[in-house]
C-alpha cells in the first residue's frame, strides 16, 4: 500500500510548482489598448515567475469517492528545476517528502530510513488519484501542443486549447478563463468526446511581494471527486540557491 | 491355457448376467473417468499453447542471447544481426517470420494510466505470423504509424474508443519519451499477457526507444509442423551466431513448462485412486462369487480340475470383465474427447463471463491425441491383476472334501 501512496503522492510535487508557476500572473500587466493575441495572454497569464523562488505551506483536501482526507505540507521551489515537499500532516507520514531536481524525482519516508528514486514516469499520476495531472498544469509545453485561440470575454478572456493531431495529449481541448489582468481564473479540461473531465478553480487572489498569488485552488472531476488547495505564508524571493536542495535536506538532516 | 478354461470362465461370467454387467459398468466407468479428465486437461493447456502461439508469440522467436536476463531494448538484436539469422533460417521450412520491439511503459488515456507493453510490429508481416486481425471486436488492425492497437479489456480500463488519443510513454536512450497515437482496432483474447500489450508500428516503437534493432524475431510455422523438430534444426542452422538463441514456447514461457508438468503429476494419484476405487470393487464382487462357488469348485476339483486351472479360470473371468470394461469405457471416452476435440465444449453458460476476464477459454477443446488409454489401461491391470489375485489365491488353495462339505 505505501508503494501505491508514494506513486501518487509523486505527482504533488510536480503539480504545485505547475501550479505556482502558472497562476502567478504577470507583474507588469500593462492595460490593454488592442486585445493581445491568443499567445500573448497565454504566455502573460503563464507569468514571468520562472526562476524565482517560492515557499508556502499548501493544505491539499482530497475528497476522492466520497471520502476526505487532508494533507498539510511545505514546499519550496526554485524555478522549475528544483523543488523540495515535505510531509507536515497527517502524522502518520510527518517528515516525508519529495525532492525534484531537473527531471530526477526522490521520495523519503522515515518509515523506510533513506531515499527511492522514483521513476520520472511516475509524475503522469494525478493528484491523490484524483484531479489534475502534470500535464494538465505544468502547460510548459502549451504553445508547442496546442494551437491557441482567445476570445473577449466579460472581465478578460477565454482561451481555448486544442491539441494538434500528433501532440502527446490525451484531452480534447482545454479552456482557461483569464483575468483581464492575466490571472488564470479557471482551466475546464474536456476528453475527446467534448465532455467535461474536470474543473480547476482559482480564487482568494492575494498579493503577496508585488505577485498576485490565487490561495485557494480547487479542481473537481467528472465523478465527483474533488481536490482543494489552501496556500498559506507564501513567500517569494527567499535567496534560495540549487545548493538547497539536497538528498541531505528531503532527509532531514538539513 | 486352453479353450475350455476360457468357455467356462466366459460362461462364468453370464451365469449372472446382472452382477457382470455392474463390474464391466464399474472398469468402464473408470476407464473413461481418467480419460476424460486427462483429455480436458491435455485440451486445455494444448488449447492455452494454440491461443498463445497463435495470437502472442509464434511457434518460437530467435531472441539475442542474454535478452531475457535483461528485457530491455538496447539488449536486443542489432538490424545486421537480424540480416544475417533471417538469411540462416532460409534453409528453414517456415510460414513467415515478423521481427518486433519491445518496451516496457505506460500509457495515458484522459481517464487514467496504466502500464503496457509497448509492442513494435511490421503491420504487413505481423499478420502472417499471429492471427490477433481476427480477434478483433473494434476497428482494424494496424496499418501504418500513429496508431495504437489496444485489447478491448485494457480500452474499458481506461475508457478509451476507437479513434481516440492515448499517450504512451516509455524509457528512451535519453529519459522518458512520449508519443500521442490514435487508437484505431480493439482486439479480444484469452492470453492472459495481451491484455497490457499495445501494438504500434515497429517505426514508432523505435522513435520511442531510440532503439533501431529489434528484440525478438518471431517465427511461424506450416500447419501441421513439428515445433520441436522446427526448433532443433533452428538452433542448427543458428549455430554458429552466437549473438542469437531460440526461444521455445517454454522458454518465453517459463511458466507454462511447470504448468504441463504440473498438471501429468497432478494426474498420478488420480489415476492410482480410480484403479484402486474399480479394483476393490471389482475385487470385492469377484470375492464373493468365489465364495458362493466353494461347493461347485470342490465338485470340479473331484472331478479332476487341478487348482492351477481353477485359479486361472477365476483369473480370466476378471481379465474379461476389465477388458470388455475397457473396450467400452475406452470407446465411449475416445468416442467424447474426439467429439469435444472437434465440437469444443462450450462453457459460457455456467462461466458467465467470468471466464474471460480470468483469460480461462469459455470452449474448452479435449484433446484425443494423447496415450490416455495406457492410463486408463492401468486402471484394468489392476483390476484383472491385483484385485483377483485374492480370490485366485483361494481358489488355489482350495481342498476338495472340505469344500464339499463346507459349500
Amino acid at each position: 500500500m505505501r508503494i501505491r501512496t508514494a506513486r501518487r503522492r509523486t505527482a504533488v510535487l510536480a503539480l504545485l510548482v505547475a501550479v505556482f508557476s502558472l497562476a502567478v500572473a504577470g507583474l507588469a500587466a500593462q492595460s490593454p489598448e488592442a486585445m493581445p493575441t491568443a499567445t500573448e495572454i497565454l504566455d502573460r497569464a503563464r507569468g514571468a515567475w520562472q526562476g524565482d523562488s517560492f515557499h508556502a505551506v499548501v493544505s491539499v483536501e482530497v475528497t476522492l469517492a466520497g471520502q476526505t482526507k487532508v494533507h498539510v505540507l511545505e514546499v519550496w521551489t526554485l524555478g522549475s528545476d528544483y523543488a523540495l515537499l515535505r510531509v507536515l500532516e497527517p502524522k502518520d507520514d510527518a517528515g516525508s517528502g519529495y525532492l525534484q531536481v531537473g527531471d530526477k524525482l526522490w521520495y523519503y519516508s522515515p518509515l523506510v530510513g533513506g531515499s527511492i528514486e522514483l521513476p520520472s514516469m511516475a509524475i503522469g499520476d494525478t493528484l491523490f488519484g484524483s484531479g489534475p495531472s502534470i500535464e494538465d498544469l505544468a502547460l510548459g509545453t502549451l504553445s508547442e501542443d496546442y494551437d491557441v485561440t482567445a476570445e473577449a470575454i466579460d472581465g478578460g478572456y477565454l482561451l481555448t486549447l486544442v491539441p494538434h493531431p500528433d501532440a502527446p495529449v490525451v484531452y480534447g481541448k482545454l479552456e482557461l478563463t483569464v483575468t483581464s489582468d492575466y490571472a488564470i481564473e479557471r482551466i475546464v479540461t474536456y476528453d475527446q468526446r467534448g465532455g467535461v473531465l474536470r474543473t480547476a478553480t482559482f480564487s482568494e487572489v492575494v498579493e503577496v511581494d508585488g505577485q498576485k498569488l490565487p490561495t485557494r485552488i480547487v479542481v473537481e472531476d467528472a465523478s465527483g471527486n474533488r481536490t482543494i488547495q489552501r496556500i498559506t505564508n507564501a513567500e517569494y524571493n527567499l535567496n534560495l540557491d540549487p545548493s538547497f536542495f539536497t538528498l541531505e535536506r528531503l532527509e532531514g538532516a538539513e | 491355457m486352453n479353450t475350455t478354461t476360457l468357455r467356462m470362465a466366459w460362461r462364468n461370467l453370464w451365469r449372472h448376467p446382472q452382477r457382470t454387467i455392474l463390474m464391466i459398468a464399474m472398469v468402464a466407468f473408470g476407464s473413461f473417468v481418467i480419460l476424460i479428465l486427462w483429455g480436458i486437461t491435455d485440451g486445455f493447456l494444448a488449447s492455452m499453447t494454440h491461443s498463445q502461439v497463435a495470437q502472442n508469440q509464434g511457434a518460437f522467436q530467435i531472441r539475442a542471447a542474454g535478452y531475457a536476463e535483461d528485457p530491455v531494448p538496447s539488449s536486443g538484436l542489432r538490424l545486421d544481426d537480424l540480416v544475417r539469422i533471417e538469411a540462416a533460417l532460409a534453409g528453414l521450412r517456415l510460414r513467415a517470420t515478423a521481427p518486433r520491439l519491445e518496451v516496457y511503459g505506460m500509457i495515458r488515456s484522459a481517464y487514467g494510466s496504466d502500464g503496457v507493453t509497448i509492442r513494435g510490429v511490421d503491420p504487413t508481416r505481423e499478420p502472417r505470423v499471429t492471427d490477433l486481425q481476427d480477434s478483433l471486436t473494434a476497428g482494424r488492425y494496424l496499418v501504418g504509424p500513429g496508431e495504437v492497437l489496444l485489447s478491448a479489456q485494457l480500452a474499458a480500463d481506461l475508457d478509451v474508443r476507437v479513434g481516440e488519443r492515448v499517450v504512451l510513454l516509455a524509457s528512451g536512450a535519453d529519459g522518458t519519451t512520449s508519443q500521442a497515437f490514435r487508437a484505431v482496432g480493439l482486439f479480444s483474447s484469452t492470453v492472459t499477457e495481451l491484455e497490457r500489450v499495445a501494438l504500434v508500428s515497429i517505426v514508432d516503437a523505435r522513435a520511442l526507444t531510440g532503439w533501431g534493432g529489434v528484440t525478438a524475431l518471431a517465427v511461424a510455422l506450416p500447419p501441421g509442423a513439428s515445433t520441436s523438430a522446427a526448433v532443433a534444426h533452428a538452433r542448427e542452422l543458428l549455430a554458429n551466431q552466437s549473438e542469437a538463441e531460440v526461444a521455445d514456447y517454454f522458454g518465453l514461457n517459463p511458466l507454462a513448462r511447470l504448468m504441463v508438468q504440473g498438471s501429468t503429476i497432478k494426474m498420478i494419484p488420480f489415476v492410482v485412486l480410480i484403479s484402486l476405487l474399480v479394483g476393490f470393487g471389482v475385487a470385492n464382487t469377484t470375492f464373493y462369487s468365489v465364495l458362493e462357488r466353494t461347493r461347485e469348485f470342490g465338485v470340479m476339483a473331484a472331478l479332476g480340475m487341478s487348482r492351477r486351472q481353477l485359479a486361472r479360470m477365476v483369473l480370466v473371468e476378471s481379465v474379461f470383465v476389465s477388458a470388455i470394461g475397457f473396450a467400452v469405457g475406452g470407446s465411449i471416452g475416445y468416442g467424447a474427447l474426439l467429439y469435444m476435440a472437434r465440437v469444443g465444449l462450450d462453457l459460457t453458460p455456467l462461466m458467465a463471463g467470468f471466464g474471460a476476464e480470468l483469460g480461462i477459454p469459455t470452449v474448452i477443446y479435449a484433446s484425443a491425441s494423447g496415450l490416455y488409454w495406457l492410463a486408463a489401461l492401468s486402471v484394468v491391470v489392476f483390476t484383472a491383476l491385483v484385485a483377483a489375485w485374492y480370490p485366485a489365491r483361494r481358489a488355489n488353495r482350495l481342498e476338495p472334501v472340505t469344500a464339499i462339505r463346507e459349500g
